[in-house]
């Protein structure tokens, strides 16, 4: 393993250890660099071990008062938007995004984060609820045995029951399942 | 191709199938033990006490790569009944609430245990540690 690649092992090591990514996602640590917008690797590669835990710290700061994040960043949607810059023909990884994002949310205001699971077609589905902006944002996740075979987020509007499918990762699922599960 | 959140989910997934269960719970139990264990920031063995029946469960949570997972074991006078694997979802400080998924069970239509292992060890006095040896058969 190269020097640098340690150090970045490191940088994420100390990332989910003082909890500010939670590491439910077996997602690739450049990509985990990503979300605290670490643009020039080289910097992290000219400091010693030790200054690489101070270099996370400053950037958990930096990350917990948004300055490092993008200026349209503050929403699940946003971060999806974030994630679709990013990798836009990667489906999957914009899943992973998503989950990255939820795990940040459920850790931050884990009382009001609540899941279900229930059988939807042939997959295992677990849903996950959160109330935010006056509306309920619910990400499920599809898996057929371990096998995670989709990742989407929908948008209900109580006031007119409106359901949204705003992403799904799997292309067969093209309309809401919400409703499906709630039916 | 099948996806995976983890590598751990994936070792225990691709576990080459055998037509005996305890071969495969014994299995996955050395993927907890002995290949993933030094990964595991939380590791927490217990085991009840032995029910009027003789039953007891033999039970790990862990937390791996983010996830917590909880092993179980149905132990009848020193013989396995059963084993399952369960990813738990969502829990609270009280252990209620659990939603869990299942990984790994040897019954083939299997229900998520998490919460009813878990009240057992609310509620029944408990005994901390337990290291695995290979499972018995069941006679």
């Amino acid at each position: 393993m190269s020097i640098k690649r340690m150090l970045l092992h490191k940088v994420v090591a100390k990332a989910y250890e003082i909890g500010v990514l939670a590491p439910s996602v077996d997602t690739d640590i450049d990509d985990m660099l990503d979300m605290f917008d670490i643009a020039e690797f080289d910097d992290i590669n000219n400091k010693t071990k030790s200054s690489a835990a101070n270099y996370v710290e400053n950037e958990v700061v930096n990350f917990k008062t948004n300055k490092n994040m993008a200026a349209n960043s503050g929403t699940i949607v946003d971060a999806l938007e974030h994630a679709k810059e990013k990798y836009p023909n990667d489906l999957e990884m914009q899943g992973k995004y998503l989950l990255v994002c939820l795990s940040l949310i459920r850790r931050d205001y884990g009382d009001s984060v609540k899941s279900i699971q229930a059988p939807y077609l042939h997959y295992n589905a677990i849903l996950t609820a959160f109330p935010s902006e006056g509306m309920v944002w619910c990400v499920w996740e599809l898996y057929s045995g371990a096998s995670q075979e989709g990742v989407g987020l929908e948008r209900l509007t109580p006031n007119t029951n409106e359901v949204s499918l705003l992403f799904s990762s799997n292309p067969s699922i093209t309309r809401p399942i919400i409703p499906n599960l709630m039916a | 191709m099948p996806h995976y959140i983890n590598k751990f989910e994936e070792a225990v997934d691709t576990i080459p199938y055998s037509n005996s269960w305890v071969d495969m719970a014994n299995d996955v139990l050395q993927l907890i033990f002995e290949v993933f264990y030094d990964d595991c920031p939380l590791f927490l063995t217990m085991q009840s006490l032995p029910g009027q029946n003789g039953d007891h469960f033999r039970t790990v949570v862990f937390e791996i790569y983010g996830s917590m997972y909880l092993y179980n074991d149905l132990v009848r006078d020193d013989h396995m009944e059963c084993s399952q694997l369960e990813r738990i979802i969502q829990i609270d400080k009280d252990w209620n609430n659990v939603v869990s998924m299942v990984l790994y069970s040897s019954d083939p239509t299997p229900e998520p245990l998490s919460q009813v292992v878990l009240n057992v060890y609310k509620h029944t006095k408990t005994k901390v540690d337990w290291m695995p040896s290979l499972n018995k058969r069941p006679q």
